[in-house]
Order: structure tokens, then sequence, then C-alpha cells
């Protein structure tokens, strides 16, 4: 047989994984837990380890499978199910039903390895258990540490018998990351997940991480976890994601809502494309981003992600765009609002997923891309978090304008400081200007990419809570400075500023 | 107080068990322990107490297969049944039994045994 063919009477393919109850960590494991293999969750008292591991129980059970959940000295059985019921995962009725919490301590404590082996035999027969869950397994191997290389290999044996049963078998333990060097478990193991935390300020983060997962690709690295009443939610790293070419390339025009824009960007911004909306604070970049949503098609769905204003503040604005909307402005617009406060990047990333995944938006505005790296306490990954999500909303054909903030009111421009000018396809350049005492806004096209676009610095205003842009400006230069000089005109006099 | 009634006591965690053990020899009972509902089955065959407590979710034998076995054996022999549990199953127990929601006080437990064995 040529080296690498499977035989014939083997199966070649792995038997389909057991899902956690949660897309974030089936993502991040590329379908779960793997089916009759022993499985490590590790990580230190607190990091979720229960709690993930009642919840792939229960999805289980759920799924109609034979749960055994075992315990030894982790927590009594009343406060494992008082604390369970507090999560939407838990199911009462299919306590008993399949899903069995069985104490294992009188066996440990009054028998030895041996008939603890045994004792766990006769349970995942007698139960028909297709899945087994030991918690704690560290707290089972200790017991028997003293007792030479038996107790010491105990896992092996465990998962030897175990696997002629095809019992898909969960051990949890409160291992440190050390321990993955030294003790043979990890060997042994077919996947090992750890959920750990860290502490930045005053903040804890927990997070999720695959260390080992046998026969699978996996996402890499850490990936933030929440523990909510809805039990434990993964958030796929954002970076980790496949990267994928982009492959929709659209001549489609699509307007932003204010037709004098759409003319300066010869007919409107590309299908799929990401346009940058960059300027200080006041110049119009969040009421450019709903005159964009309100100009989508009635058949698809709009969203603004939004983490300062909230969802009946943008609402009010939108009305005042066009307070006699007609038909074709009728589009549904959803907003995403969460707090700037202690945000979570990869959460938003997620949420906006979903909403692109099941809701068919096709037009997003995000204000401000700035919440994100105010919010992470690895700045430095921000960047890339954001390539990354331009290129993810990118695959789903969704057009985006990204919201950043320049730290100026007026002075000099430097897109040298936006990261994301390069990833994006259009730029949009928001400025305020200081003419004869009054401020002015202007706005220009910076960028548009694969199209001829205005180079005029045009003025610009906010009229009855909607944009209205006007010519460029004339007889004055260096507006980007924010302090424009008259230009030399036939009459003599040079500067504004004198 | 001091008696001559005997209580066969099934629970697999054994610290709930054990518990429950100590405060009913501490109240004069004799006691019986088993861990499992197959040794709870050969224990109350064996020695037909005066009241089985037993939880239900066990090791190999459930408390309410060990309760239909005793009744089909042992007919109108069969010892009262007190179920305890975390879970609330006394759609499925009550045919057997009573029911002790877990957790409850030893107050609580004393009282239901009493009321029971009308001691």
């Amino acid at each position: 047989m040529p080296q690498g063919e499977t035989p014939a009477h083997l199966p070649s393919d792995l038997p389909p994984a057991f899902a956690t109850g949660d897309q974030g960590a089936d993502l991040v494991m590329n379908g779960g837990l793997p089916s009759q293999a022993t499985s490590l969750i590790i990580g230190p008292p607190g990091a979720g380890k229960t709690v993930l591991a009642l919840q792939i129980g229960f999805a289980a059970a759920q799924a109609g499978r034979n749960v055994v959940y075992l315990t030894n000295i982790s927590e009594s059985h009343i406060r494992m199910l008082q604390h369970a019921r507090n999560f939407s995962f838990f199911n009462e009725s299919l306590i008993r039903q399949n899903f069995n919490l069985i104490s294992i301590n009188s066996s440990v404590q009054q028998q030895g390895i041996d008939a603890t082996l045994n004792f766990i035999m006769d349970v995942a027969r007698s139960a028909k258990a297709d899945m087994l869950i030991i918690d704690s397994y560290l707290g089972l191997k200790q017991l028997f540490q003293s007792q030479g290389p038996q107790g010491r290999n105990l896992m092996f044996t465990l998962s030897s018998r175990l696997s002629m049963l095809a019992v898909t078998t969960i051990l949890l333990g409160e291992y440190r990351y050390d321990d993955i060097h030294i003790e043979p478990e990890f060997a042994v193991a077919d996947a090992i997940v750890e959920l750990s935390y860290s502490i930045y300020g005053l903040k804890r983060s927990r997070y999720l991480s695959v260390i080992k997962l046998r026969g699978k690709a996996f996402l890499e690295g850490l990936h933030r976890l929440i523990i909510s009443d809805q039990g434990i939610t993964v958030y796929p790293r954002q970076e980790s994601l496949p990267l994928q070419p982009k492959t929709f390339v659209s001549t489609e025009r699509l307007s932003l809502g204010i037709p004098q824009l759409d003319a300066m960007l010869s007919g409107g911004v590309f299908a799929g494309s990401t346009t940058l909306i960059a300027g200080g604070a006041g110049t119009g970049k969040t009421l450019l981003g709903l005159h964009f949503l309100q100009a989508g098609r009635p058949d698809e769905v709009s969203l603004m992600v939004s983490f300062q204003e909230s969802e009946a503040q943008l609402r009010q604005r939108g009305a005042e765009i066009d307070r006699d909307p007609g038909p074709h402005l009728a589009n549904p617009i959803e907003v995403l609002h969460l707090s700037a406060v202690e945000l979570i990047p990869d959460q938003v990333a997620w949420l906006i997923r979903q909403k692109v995944v099941h809701h068919n938006v096709r037009r997003i505005v995000i204000d401000t891309i700035d919440d994100f790296e105010k919010s992470s306490q690895y700045k430095e990954r921000i960047n890339d978090f954001i390539v990354a999500l331009i290129a993810m909303l990118g695959q789903h054909k969704v057009t985006t304008l990204l919201i950043r903030e320049m730290p100026f009111m007026v002075g000099h421009a430097s897109l040298q400081s936006i990261n994301q000018w390069f990833a994006t396809d259009t730029i949009i350049f928001m400025h305020h200007v200081e003419l004869n005492s009054r401020l002015q806004r202007s706005i220009t096209v910076v960028k548009q990419r694969g199209s001829n676009h205005d180079q005029a610095l045009r003025q610009m205003d906010i009229l009855d809570g909607a944009i209205t842009i006007g010519e460029p400006f004339s007889n004055v230069s260096h507006i980007l400075t924010g302090l424009p000089a008259l230009s030399r005109i036939d009459s003599g006099k040079e500067s504004a500023r004198e | 107080m001091s008696n001559d009634m005997q209580i066969l006591i099934v629970d697999d965690e054994d610290s709930i068990a054990d518990m429950i053990a100590d405060a009913l020899r501490d109240e004069g009972y004799t006691v019986l322990v088993a861990y499992d509902g197959r040794r709870g089955l050969e224990l109350a065959r064996s020695y037909q107490p005066s009241l089985i407590l037993s939880d239900v979710m066990m090791p190999f034998m459930d408390g309410l297969k060990m309760a239909e076995l005793l009744q089909h054996e042992l007919g109108a022999e069969t010892p009262p049944l007190v179920f305890m549990s975390a879970v609330d199953c006394r759609n499925q127990t009550q045919a057997y039994g009573s029911f002790l929601f877990k957790p409850f006080t030893l107050e609580t437990l004393f009282a239901t045994i009493e009321t029971i064995l009308q001691v």
C-alpha cells in the first residue's frame, strides 16, 4: 500500500465534532471538541472550565447524546446545579434523561486506583455514555500521584479503556501552562483548550485558546471569552480568521445620499468598497454616515455601528435629513449601539459578522474606528484588526464607511496619522477652516481607487440637519492648514491672516 | 432519642451521605449507607430497613430504578422511600415516595422522617 493511503477497512474521516453550544467557540475549534477522543480543558480557578464543560455537556444532551458528568472534589452537586440553573443552556428536563451528574468521591476515597478506573468504566457502560466529563481530573490524578507509574499514567489508561467504548472524554484540570511540558497527559490528549485571564489596569479579561487539536486546523492565539447568563461566549480574534483576497470587484456605483458628493466621486462609491471619512469633531462625519445609510435600497439592510450616540439620537438625526422620505428611502436601518466604555473589538466584529451573515446587511457605517484603539489593551493589533474587519466585510460584498476622528479642530491635516488609509478604497476628508472670523466646513475627496474624482476643496454646510455641499473655495489657498491665505489677486491684497 | 429504627441512605455524594448518616446516628437511628443504587438495592433486600433516603441520580442504577425493583420484589412490604435531589423530579418520584429538595436543613429531614415513621 502506498504511503499515506488509508486502508479500506479503516474510516478515513473523523466523526463529527461535539459542538460547544457557542458559535464563536465552535469556529475557533473548527466545529467543536473531537468526538471519541480525549480533550483537556485547563486553566486557573474561576477561568470558566466548569461552565464550558457543562455547556458542552448540555449541548450534547440536547442533541440526544448521553452525557455523564463525574465530579470529585470540585463542587457539590447542589451548588453545581444551583449555579448551572443561571445559564440559559441549562435544561432541567435533560437531567437524568440523558445528562447524569455523578459523584466519584466514594470510589476514589475508599477503593484506590484500580477500583476507580473500573468505576468510571462501569458508569460509562451502564449509562451508555457518548460523553464523559471528569471535573476535576487533576484532583483525581493528584490523589493517585503517589501510586507509582500507574498513578502518573492514569490518563493514558483511562483514555485507552474509554476509547474501546467510543466515548468522548473531557477532562478538566487547574493546570498551569508550564505543566504542558512536564505532565504526560498533554502528550496523550487529542485536544487541549486553555482558559485564561489577564489583568490590565483594573480590568480582568478572559481568553480561550486552543493549544492542540489533533488532525484539524483551528484558529490560533487568544480569543476573548465572556461568561454571561448565556454561558460561555467566545469572540474569535478577527485577525485569526482566514483572510482571502478580495474577489468581488464591482463597477456599480452607490450613492452616498448627497448628490453633490456623489458628483465629486464620479457617481458614488463602488459597491463593496471601503471609504474612510476622516475629520475633526463637529465636521459632520456621523451625519454623512446617516446620509449614506438612508440611501440604501429598500430590499437591503443598512447598519449603523455606534459607540457614542444612542439609537434614539441617531434615528432623530436621520429623520431630520429627510422629513418626507420617498419610497426609495424607506430602507431598513439597524443600529448596533455599544458603549465605548470597555469595548471589546472582537465582540463588535463578531456582532457585525452575525448581522451581515444573517440580516442581508449591505451598507455599514462604523462610528468611530478610534474607539477600537482606545479600548484595546493591545493597541498594536488594532491596525491589523481593522484591515481584517474590512476584508471580512469585503468578502460579504458590504459597502463600508469607517469614521475616523482627527485630533484637531483647525490646523495641519496629515493623513500619515491614519494607519488605515492604505486599506481603504476611498478617503473623504472633512475639515474646519477659519475664514473671516468664522468656522467654515470643507470637504474633499483625497483618494478614490480606480476612478476619477473631484480634486477641489469644497465648502460644506449643515442646513436643517442635512449636509449640503457648495462650490470650491475661491481666492484662498492653504485651506488644509485650517488657516487659509487669500490668493494673490489683481487688487494686490494677499493674506486673509493680515 | 433512642430507637430501633434502621434507615438506609443511598447517595453517590459521599460527603452528603456521610453527613446525614452521622446526624441520624446522633438521633439514635441505626444507619446503613450505600453510594450507588445497585448497592442500595442489595442493602435494602438484605436488611429491609424502616425507611430509605435516596438520591435520584446515581451511578449504575438511579433511585427510581431501585425503587421500582424494590416495589416489584417486596410489594406492600417495601420500606417507605424519601427521595432527595437537587433536581425537581417530584413528578417521577411521587409514585414511590416523598420528596425532599436539596439543599434541605436537618430539621426538615428529621421532621419528614418522624412524620413517616411516626416516632
